[in-house]
Protein backbone atom coordinates (compact mmCIF):
# COMPACT_ATOMS: atom_id res chain seq x y z
CA UNK A 1 0.00 0.00 0.00
CA UNK A 2 3.13 2.22 0.68
CA UNK A 3 6.39 1.91 0.05
CA UNK A 4 9.34 3.77 -0.25
CA UNK A 5 12.40 2.74 -2.11
CA UNK A 6 16.02 4.72 -1.34
CA UNK A 7 14.38 8.11 -0.43
CA UNK A 8 17.10 10.80 0.18
CA UNK A 9 16.13 13.97 1.72
CA UNK A 10 18.69 16.79 1.74
CA UNK A 11 17.93 20.23 3.27
CA UNK A 12 21.13 22.35 2.20
CA UNK A 13 24.25 20.18 3.28
CA UNK A 14 22.50 18.00 5.53
CA UNK A 15 21.34 14.59 4.49
CA UNK A 16 18.11 14.06 6.82
CA UNK A 17 17.43 10.74 5.23
CA UNK A 18 19.69 8.35 3.75
CA UNK A 19 18.69 5.62 1.17
CA UNK A 20 15.46 5.05 3.26
CA UNK A 21 13.83 1.61 2.15
CA UNK A 22 10.23 0.48 3.64
CA UNK A 23 7.13 -1.19 2.48
CA UNK A 24 3.67 -0.88 4.63
CA UNK A 25 0.88 -3.66 3.26
CA UNK A 26 -3.01 -3.08 3.37
CA UNK A 27 -4.78 -2.52 6.25
CA UNK A 28 -1.57 -2.66 8.50
CA UNK A 29 -0.26 -0.33 11.36
CA UNK A 30 3.12 0.32 10.81
CA UNK A 31 5.08 2.51 13.14
CA UNK A 32 8.12 4.58 12.20
CA UNK A 33 10.22 4.91 15.50
CA UNK A 34 13.16 7.54 16.01
CA UNK A 35 13.75 9.97 18.44
CA UNK A 36 13.04 13.92 17.45
CA UNK A 37 15.40 15.00 14.62
CA UNK A 38 15.86 11.20 13.14
CA UNK A 39 13.37 12.39 10.19
CA UNK A 40 10.48 10.70 10.68
CA UNK A 41 8.25 13.91 10.02
CA UNK A 42 10.19 14.42 6.47
CA UNK A 43 8.88 11.16 5.83
CA UNK A 44 5.58 11.91 6.22
CA UNK A 45 5.98 15.06 4.64
CA UNK A 46 7.13 13.39 1.43
CA UNK A 47 4.67 10.40 1.75
CA UNK A 48 2.05 13.18 2.14
CA UNK A 49 3.21 15.32 -0.64
CA UNK A 50 4.01 17.90 1.54
CA UNK A 51 7.73 18.00 0.13
CA UNK A 52 9.51 16.77 -2.29
CA UNK A 53 12.27 13.81 -2.23
CA UNK A 54 16.19 14.18 -3.82
CA UNK A 55 16.14 11.01 -4.64
CA UNK A 56 14.49 7.74 -4.36
CA UNK A 57 10.89 6.45 -5.35
CA UNK A 58 7.60 6.40 -2.80
CA UNK A 59 4.25 4.82 -3.56
CA UNK A 60 0.93 5.65 -2.23
CA UNK A 61 -1.85 2.75 -3.11
CA UNK A 62 -4.51 5.95 -2.33
CA UNK A 63 -5.38 8.98 -4.16
CA UNK A 64 -4.55 12.10 -2.15
CA UNK A 65 -8.38 12.57 -1.31
CA UNK A 66 -8.30 8.74 0.55
CA UNK A 67 -5.52 10.19 2.35
CA UNK A 68 -6.38 11.48 6.05
CA UNK A 69 -3.32 13.73 7.91
CA UNK A 70 -2.79 14.82 11.41
CA UNK A 71 0.45 16.12 12.20
CA UNK A 72 2.40 17.74 15.40
CA UNK A 73 1.58 21.22 14.36
CA UNK A 74 -2.02 20.79 13.99
CA UNK A 75 -3.36 23.49 11.21
CA UNK A 76 -6.53 23.95 13.28
CA UNK A 77 -8.16 27.69 13.03
CA UNK A 78 -8.29 28.99 16.25
CA UNK A 79 -11.38 30.88 16.03
CA UNK A 80 -13.34 28.70 14.56
CA UNK A 81 -15.39 25.89 16.81
CA UNK A 82 -14.08 22.56 17.08
CA UNK A 83 -17.42 21.39 14.94
CA UNK A 84 -16.96 24.15 12.78
CA UNK A 85 -13.00 23.38 11.53
CA UNK A 86 -14.46 19.97 10.64
CA UNK A 87 -17.17 21.43 8.32
CA UNK A 88 -14.66 23.44 6.51
CA UNK A 89 -13.39 19.86 5.58
CA UNK A 90 -16.82 18.33 5.49
CA UNK A 91 -17.78 20.62 3.17
CA UNK A 92 -14.03 20.07 1.04
CA UNK A 93 -14.52 16.53 0.94
CA UNK A 94 -18.08 16.48 0.41
CA UNK A 95 -19.18 13.97 2.87
CA UNK A 96 -21.97 15.56 4.77
CA UNK A 97 -22.83 17.79 7.65
CA UNK A 98 -23.85 14.21 9.99
CA UNK A 99 -19.95 13.47 9.54
CA UNK A 100 -18.87 16.12 11.72
CA UNK A 101 -20.35 15.25 14.98
CA UNK A 102 -20.11 11.88 14.48
CA UNK A 103 -16.13 12.20 14.23
CA UNK A 104 -16.48 14.68 17.30
CA UNK A 105 -17.63 12.25 18.61
CA UNK A 106 -15.13 8.91 17.79
CA UNK A 107 -12.79 10.83 19.48
CA UNK A 108 -14.81 12.13 22.73
CA UNK A 109 -15.22 15.72 22.18
CA UNK A 110 -18.68 15.41 21.72
CA UNK A 111 -19.91 18.09 23.82
CA UNK A 112 -17.02 20.15 22.38
CA UNK A 113 -18.30 21.13 19.06
CA UNK A 114 -19.09 24.42 19.82
CA UNK A 115 -16.33 25.49 21.66
CA UNK A 116 -13.81 27.74 20.00
CA UNK A 117 -10.70 25.94 18.97
CA UNK A 118 -7.94 28.54 20.97
CA UNK A 119 -10.31 27.54 24.10
CA UNK A 120 -9.51 23.78 23.54
CA UNK A 121 -6.30 22.38 25.87
CA UNK A 122 -3.50 20.60 23.66
CA UNK A 123 -4.53 17.07 24.13
CA UNK A 124 -8.46 18.14 22.74
CA UNK A 125 -6.80 20.10 20.01
CA UNK A 126 -5.00 17.12 19.23
CA UNK A 127 -7.90 14.67 19.17
CA UNK A 128 -9.77 17.72 17.05
CA UNK A 129 -6.81 17.60 14.72
CA UNK A 130 -7.25 13.28 14.82
CA UNK A 131 -10.89 13.33 13.78
CA UNK A 132 -10.99 16.21 11.22
CA UNK A 133 -8.15 13.44 9.58
CA UNK A 134 -10.44 10.41 9.68
CA UNK A 135 -13.67 12.66 8.62
CA UNK A 136 -13.95 11.26 4.98
CA UNK A 137 -12.67 7.68 6.05
CA UNK A 138 -9.27 7.66 4.45
CA UNK A 139 -7.73 4.89 2.75
CA UNK A 140 -4.41 5.81 4.41
CA UNK A 141 -3.72 7.95 7.04
CA UNK A 142 -0.23 9.32 8.27
CA UNK A 143 -0.19 10.24 12.15
CA UNK A 144 2.53 12.43 13.60
CA UNK A 145 2.50 11.03 16.95
CA UNK A 146 -1.09 11.34 17.75
CA UNK A 147 -0.70 10.44 21.27
CA UNK A 148 2.26 12.40 22.66
CA UNK A 149 0.33 15.44 24.34
CA UNK A 150 -2.67 12.67 26.09
CA UNK A 151 -3.39 11.66 29.42
CA UNK A 152 -3.26 8.25 29.55
CA UNK A 153 -6.82 7.76 29.48
CA UNK A 154 -7.45 9.34 26.67
CA UNK A 155 -4.25 7.80 24.73
CA UNK A 156 -6.02 4.26 25.47
CA UNK A 157 -9.31 6.19 23.52
CA UNK A 158 -6.89 7.18 20.79
CA UNK A 159 -5.69 3.49 20.40
CA UNK A 160 -9.15 1.90 20.47
CA UNK A 161 -9.94 4.23 17.83
CA UNK A 162 -6.82 3.16 15.47
CA UNK A 163 -7.68 0.04 15.95
CA UNK A 164 -11.14 0.43 14.80
CA UNK A 165 -10.07 2.34 11.53
CA UNK A 166 -7.64 -0.26 10.65
CA UNK A 167 -10.62 -3.15 11.22
CA UNK A 168 -12.39 -0.82 8.94
CA UNK A 169 -9.37 -1.43 6.20
CA UNK A 170 -7.50 1.70 6.57
CA UNK A 171 -3.86 1.60 6.20
CA UNK A 172 -2.39 3.48 9.21
CA UNK A 173 1.50 4.96 9.05
CA UNK A 174 2.33 6.51 12.28
CA UNK A 175 5.25 7.91 14.41
CA UNK A 176 5.94 7.16 17.33
CA UNK A 177 8.76 7.78 19.99
CA UNK A 178 6.91 5.84 22.73
CA UNK A 179 8.24 2.10 22.00
CA UNK A 180 5.67 0.45 24.28
CA UNK A 181 2.61 1.90 22.25
CA UNK A 182 4.55 0.61 19.63
CA UNK A 183 4.56 -2.50 20.88
CA UNK A 184 0.86 -2.48 21.25
CA UNK A 185 -0.15 -0.84 18.00
CA UNK A 186 1.85 -1.52 15.36
CA UNK A 187 2.08 -4.86 12.99
CA UNK A 188 5.71 -3.58 11.54
CA UNK A 189 7.94 -0.80 13.12
CA UNK A 190 11.33 0.65 11.57
CA UNK A 191 14.13 1.95 13.98
CA UNK A 192 15.12 5.39 12.39
CA UNK A 193 18.45 6.61 13.29
CA UNK A 194 19.92 9.40 11.86
CA UNK A 195 18.09 9.58 8.80
CA UNK A 196 18.55 5.73 7.92
CA UNK A 197 16.64 2.68 9.28
CA UNK A 198 18.69 0.40 11.36
CA UNK A 199 16.05 -1.76 11.95
CA UNK A 200 12.49 -3.11 10.11
CA UNK A 201 9.89 -5.98 10.80
CA UNK A 202 7.51 -6.99 13.79
CA UNK A 203 8.67 -5.53 17.37
CA UNK A 204 8.41 -9.59 18.45
CA UNK A 205 10.91 -10.82 15.57
CA UNK A 206 13.16 -7.36 16.19
CA UNK A 207 13.15 -8.21 19.80
CA UNK A 208 14.13 -11.41 19.47
CA UNK A 209 16.69 -10.83 17.28
CA UNK A 210 18.37 -8.62 19.44
CA UNK A 211 17.28 -11.23 22.52
CA UNK A 212 15.29 -8.36 23.74
CA UNK A 213 12.09 -10.34 24.49
CA UNK A 214 11.54 -10.65 28.19
CA UNK A 215 7.75 -10.96 29.25
CA UNK A 216 6.69 -8.90 26.04
CA UNK A 217 9.08 -7.10 23.35
CA UNK A 218 11.34 -4.87 24.86
CA UNK A 219 11.56 -2.20 21.73
CA UNK A 220 12.92 0.39 24.08
CA UNK A 221 16.44 -1.61 24.94
CA UNK A 222 16.78 -2.38 21.13
CA UNK A 223 16.78 0.80 20.12
CA UNK A 224 19.55 2.03 22.81
CA UNK A 225 21.76 -1.18 21.67
CA UNK A 226 21.18 -0.35 18.04
CA UNK A 227 21.67 3.54 18.57
CA UNK A 228 23.18 4.50 21.80
CA UNK A 229 20.24 7.17 22.77
CA UNK A 230 17.79 6.45 25.05
CA UNK A 231 14.18 7.74 24.12
CA UNK A 232 13.40 9.60 27.38
CA UNK A 233 16.74 11.65 27.19
CA UNK A 234 16.89 12.65 23.52
CA UNK A 235 12.97 13.86 23.66
CA UNK A 236 12.97 14.80 27.53
CA UNK B 1 -16.92 24.31 -6.76
CA UNK B 2 -16.99 22.56 -3.55
CA UNK B 3 -13.87 23.51 -2.60
CA UNK B 4 -14.07 27.41 -3.49
CA UNK B 5 -17.58 27.02 -1.44
CA UNK B 6 -16.02 25.51 2.07
CA UNK B 7 -13.33 27.87 2.00
CA UNK B 8 -15.89 30.96 1.42
CA UNK B 9 -18.12 29.78 4.03
CA UNK B 10 -15.28 29.23 6.53
CA UNK B 11 -14.25 32.85 5.69
CA UNK B 12 -18.11 33.93 6.33
CA UNK B 13 -18.22 32.46 9.53
CA UNK B 14 -14.06 33.78 10.19
CA UNK B 15 -15.47 37.14 9.72
CA UNK B 16 -17.36 38.29 12.81
CA UNK B 17 -14.55 36.44 14.99
CA UNK B 18 -11.73 38.15 13.62
CA UNK B 19 -12.37 41.68 14.75
CA UNK B 20 -9.41 43.50 13.81
CA UNK B 21 -10.71 42.66 10.24
CA UNK B 22 -13.99 43.12 11.19
CA UNK B 23 -13.55 46.79 12.28
CA UNK B 24 -12.33 47.44 9.08
CA UNK B 25 -15.31 46.81 7.18
CA UNK B 26 -17.15 49.23 9.57
CA UNK B 27 -14.81 51.67 10.40
CA UNK B 28 -14.48 53.20 7.04
CA UNK B 29 -18.55 53.93 6.04
CA UNK B 30 -18.83 55.06 9.92
CA UNK B 31 -16.36 57.75 9.24
CA UNK B 32 -18.21 58.71 5.92
CA UNK B 33 -21.44 58.68 7.71
CA UNK B 34 -20.20 60.93 10.68
CA UNK B 35 -18.04 62.94 7.93
CA UNK B 36 -20.85 63.18 6.07
CA UNK B 37 -23.10 64.02 8.32
CA UNK B 38 -21.32 66.17 11.10
CA UNK B 39 -19.21 68.17 8.71
CA UNK B 40 -20.82 68.10 5.04
CA UNK B 41 -23.37 70.26 3.87
CA UNK B 42 -22.80 73.71 1.80
CA UNK B 43 -19.89 75.75 2.68
CA UNK B 44 -20.01 79.51 1.47
CA UNK B 45 -20.04 78.64 -1.98
CA UNK B 46 -23.09 76.22 -2.13
CA UNK B 47 -20.70 73.50 -2.59
CA UNK B 48 -21.64 70.25 -0.90
CA UNK B 49 -18.53 68.16 0.33
CA UNK B 50 -20.41 65.35 2.00
CA UNK B 51 -20.36 63.38 -1.09
CA UNK B 52 -16.42 64.26 -1.17
CA UNK B 53 -16.22 62.62 2.45
CA UNK B 54 -18.09 59.32 0.75
CA UNK B 55 -15.61 59.64 -2.38
CA UNK B 56 -12.51 59.29 -0.40
CA UNK B 57 -13.60 56.87 2.46
CA UNK B 58 -14.98 54.08 0.03
CA UNK B 59 -11.40 54.72 -1.98
CA UNK B 60 -9.51 54.21 1.18
CA UNK B 61 -11.67 51.34 1.65
CA UNK B 62 -11.46 49.72 -1.04
CA UNK B 63 -7.64 50.15 -1.32
CA UNK B 64 -7.19 48.65 2.16
CA UNK B 65 -9.46 46.74 3.45
CA UNK B 66 -9.88 43.71 0.49
CA UNK B 67 -5.63 44.05 0.45
CA UNK B 68 -5.33 43.19 4.35
CA UNK B 69 -8.16 40.61 4.59
CA UNK B 70 -6.72 38.23 2.19
CA UNK B 71 -2.68 39.29 3.01
CA UNK B 72 -3.56 38.48 6.95
CA UNK B 73 -5.93 35.08 5.57
CA UNK B 74 -3.06 33.91 3.49
CA UNK B 75 0.05 34.68 5.95
CA UNK B 76 -2.20 32.50 9.25
CA UNK B 77 -2.79 30.01 6.76
CA UNK B 78 1.30 29.86 6.60
CA UNK B 79 2.02 30.74 9.93
CA UNK B 80 -0.73 28.11 11.48
CA UNK B 81 0.60 25.53 8.93
CA UNK B 82 -3.64 25.10 8.38
CA UNK B 83 -2.56 25.55 4.40
CA UNK B 84 -1.10 22.01 4.56
CA UNK B 85 -4.27 20.26 5.56
CA UNK B 86 -5.87 22.31 2.89
CA UNK B 87 -3.79 21.24 -0.04
CA UNK B 88 -3.99 17.66 1.55
CA UNK B 89 -7.42 17.48 1.40
CA UNK B 90 -6.87 18.23 -2.23
CA UNK B 91 -7.65 21.90 -1.91
CA UNK B 92 -6.18 23.58 -5.47
CA UNK B 93 -4.38 26.77 -4.96
CA UNK B 94 -6.82 28.36 -7.30
CA UNK B 95 -9.44 26.94 -5.61
CA UNK B 96 -8.20 28.76 -2.40
CA UNK B 97 -7.62 31.54 -3.78
CA UNK B 98 -10.80 32.25 -5.81
CA UNK B 99 -12.66 31.40 -2.26
CA UNK B 100 -11.26 34.04 -0.25
CA UNK B 101 -11.11 36.69 -3.25
CA UNK B 102 -15.14 35.91 -4.04
CA UNK B 103 -15.41 36.26 -0.03
CA UNK B 104 -13.99 39.44 0.03
CA UNK B 105 -15.69 40.43 -2.93
CA UNK B 106 -19.03 39.61 -2.14
CA UNK B 107 -18.45 40.83 1.56
CA UNK B 108 -17.28 44.30 -0.05
CA UNK B 109 -20.68 45.29 -1.55
CA UNK B 110 -22.58 45.64 1.94
CA UNK B 111 -20.46 48.83 3.06
CA UNK B 112 -20.10 49.54 -0.34
CA UNK B 113 -23.69 49.37 -0.25
CA UNK B 114 -24.01 51.60 2.86
CA UNK B 115 -21.59 54.17 1.51
CA UNK B 116 -24.01 54.85 -1.36
CA UNK B 117 -27.00 54.99 0.84
CA UNK B 118 -25.43 57.86 2.72
CA UNK B 119 -23.91 59.13 0.03
CA UNK B 120 -27.78 58.84 -1.89
CA UNK B 121 -25.88 57.54 -4.71
CA UNK B 122 -28.73 56.14 -7.19
CA UNK B 123 -29.46 54.95 -10.74
CA UNK B 124 -26.24 54.85 -13.06
CA UNK B 125 -24.45 56.92 -10.20
CA UNK B 126 -24.83 53.73 -8.19
CA UNK B 127 -24.03 51.78 -10.89
CA UNK B 128 -20.71 53.32 -11.82
CA UNK B 129 -19.98 53.42 -8.11
CA UNK B 130 -20.25 49.96 -7.72
CA UNK B 131 -18.04 49.09 -10.62
CA UNK B 132 -15.33 51.00 -10.34
CA UNK B 133 -15.46 50.43 -6.64
CA UNK B 134 -15.38 46.74 -7.00
CA UNK B 135 -12.95 46.31 -9.70
CA UNK B 136 -10.87 47.91 -6.98
CA UNK B 137 -11.65 45.55 -4.28
CA UNK B 138 -10.19 42.91 -7.20
CA UNK B 139 -7.32 44.61 -7.38
CA UNK B 140 -6.43 45.20 -3.63
CA UNK B 141 -7.23 41.72 -3.31
CA UNK B 142 -5.38 40.39 -6.04
CA UNK B 143 -2.07 42.84 -4.31
CA UNK B 144 -3.17 41.43 -0.99
CA UNK B 145 -2.67 37.81 -2.38
CA UNK B 146 0.71 38.73 -3.30
CA UNK B 147 1.32 39.85 0.13
CA UNK B 148 0.26 36.87 1.85
CA UNK B 149 2.47 34.61 -0.11
CA UNK B 150 5.44 35.94 0.87
CA UNK B 151 4.90 36.60 4.46
CA UNK B 152 5.57 33.89 6.70
CA UNK B 153 3.48 34.72 9.42
CA UNK B 154 1.12 37.32 10.26
CA UNK B 155 3.60 39.90 11.59
CA UNK B 156 5.94 39.64 8.72
CA UNK B 157 2.64 40.03 6.76
CA UNK B 158 1.46 43.45 8.19
CA UNK B 159 5.26 44.85 8.13
CA UNK B 160 5.00 44.48 3.97
CA UNK B 161 1.41 45.59 3.57
CA UNK B 162 1.52 48.60 5.99
CA UNK B 163 3.60 50.67 3.50
CA UNK B 164 2.04 49.73 0.52
CA UNK B 165 -1.74 50.37 1.92
CA UNK B 166 -0.57 54.08 3.41
CA UNK B 167 1.14 54.75 -0.41
CA UNK B 168 -1.97 53.33 -2.31
CA UNK B 169 -4.44 54.57 0.35
CA UNK B 170 -3.25 58.19 0.33
CA UNK B 171 -1.93 58.73 -2.84
CA UNK B 172 -4.81 60.69 -4.38
CA UNK B 173 -4.60 63.12 -1.85
CA UNK B 174 -0.63 63.23 -1.95
CA UNK B 175 -1.45 63.92 -5.77
CA UNK B 176 -3.69 67.04 -4.72
CA UNK B 177 -0.32 69.02 -3.18
CA UNK B 178 2.84 67.77 -5.81
CA UNK B 179 2.66 67.41 -9.49
CA UNK B 180 5.21 65.06 -9.62
CA UNK B 181 2.96 62.75 -7.05
CA UNK B 182 0.02 63.62 -9.41
CA UNK B 183 1.99 61.97 -12.24
CA UNK B 184 3.12 58.69 -10.91
CA UNK B 185 -0.13 58.65 -8.75
CA UNK B 186 -1.78 58.78 -12.05
CA UNK B 187 -1.50 54.98 -12.86
CA UNK B 188 -2.52 53.29 -9.13
CA UNK B 189 -6.25 52.51 -8.82
CA UNK B 190 -6.36 53.84 -6.09
CA UNK B 191 -6.04 57.47 -7.48
CA UNK B 192 -8.32 56.67 -10.40
CA UNK B 193 -11.04 55.30 -8.32
CA UNK B 194 -10.93 59.04 -6.44
CA UNK B 195 -10.79 60.80 -9.36
CA UNK B 196 -13.28 58.73 -11.55
CA UNK B 197 -15.77 58.99 -8.22
CA UNK B 198 -15.05 62.54 -7.20
CA UNK B 199 -16.19 63.42 -11.28
CA UNK B 200 -19.65 61.69 -10.72
CA UNK B 201 -20.65 62.54 -7.13
CA UNK B 202 -18.97 65.36 -6.18
CA UNK B 203 -21.53 67.94 -8.00
CA UNK B 204 -18.94 71.38 -8.18
CA UNK B 205 -20.75 74.36 -8.34
CA UNK B 206 -21.15 76.71 -11.20
CA UNK B 207 -18.27 79.24 -12.05
CA UNK B 208 -15.76 76.48 -10.28
CA UNK B 209 -13.00 74.34 -11.77
CA UNK B 210 -13.40 70.70 -11.63
CA UNK B 211 -10.93 68.81 -9.45
CA UNK B 212 -10.39 66.29 -12.45
CA UNK B 213 -10.77 65.62 -16.07
CA UNK B 214 -9.96 62.12 -16.71
CA UNK B 215 -12.48 60.47 -19.12
CA UNK B 216 -14.10 57.60 -17.44
CA UNK B 217 -12.91 54.66 -20.02
CA UNK B 218 -8.76 55.90 -19.14
CA UNK B 219 -9.90 55.14 -15.54
CA UNK B 220 -11.73 52.03 -15.66
CA UNK B 221 -8.75 50.92 -18.22
CA UNK B 222 -5.90 51.92 -16.06
CA UNK B 223 -8.00 49.69 -13.03
CA UNK B 224 -8.14 47.06 -14.98
CA UNK B 225 -4.62 47.11 -15.84
CA UNK B 226 -3.68 47.11 -12.49
CA UNK B 227 -6.30 44.17 -11.47
CA UNK B 228 -4.02 42.51 -14.83
CA UNK B 229 -0.40 43.61 -13.68
CA UNK B 230 -1.28 42.16 -9.87
CA UNK B 231 -3.16 39.34 -11.19
CA UNK B 232 0.52 38.37 -13.62
CA UNK B 233 2.69 39.54 -10.48
CA UNK B 234 0.63 37.16 -8.55
CA UNK B 235 1.30 33.85 -10.98
CA UNK B 236 5.14 34.89 -10.99
CA UNK B 237 5.66 35.15 -7.28
CA UNK B 238 3.13 31.42 -6.68
CA UNK B 239 5.68 29.89 -9.69
CA UNK B 240 8.27 30.98 -7.11
CA UNK B 241 7.29 30.40 -3.72
CA UNK B 242 3.84 28.12 -4.14
CA UNK B 243 1.52 28.35 -1.52
CA UNK B 244 2.34 24.94 0.01
CA UNK B 245 1.96 26.21 3.74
Amino acid sequence: MISMTNIVKRFGEQTVLNNVTFNVGAGEIFGLLGPSGAGKTTIINILAHQIAADGGEFNVGAKPLETGLMLEQDGLYARLTAAENLSLFAGIYGVGKAKVQESLNSVGLGEAGKKPVNKLSKGMRQRLALARSIIHKPKVLFLDEPTSNLDPNTAVGIHKLIFGLRDEGTTIFLTTHNMDEAVHLCNNVALLHKGAIVEYGTPRDICEKHNSFKTVPDLESVFIKLTGHKQAEVVG
Amino acid sequence: MRAVQAIFMKQLVDLPKNLSITIMYIIFPLLAFLFANFLGGPDEYGFDIAPAFIVQFATMFAAMVPMVTIANTIAEDNEYKSLRFLVTAGVKPGQYLTGLIGFVLVIAIVPLLIFAFIGSFAGMELVIFLGLSLLGVLASAVLGAIIGLFSKNVQQCSAIYTPIMMILGFAPFIAMYSEAAANIAHFTFTFQIFAALTQIMVHVPEGLEPMFDIPMTESAIIIAANVVIFAVLFVVAYRKKGLRG
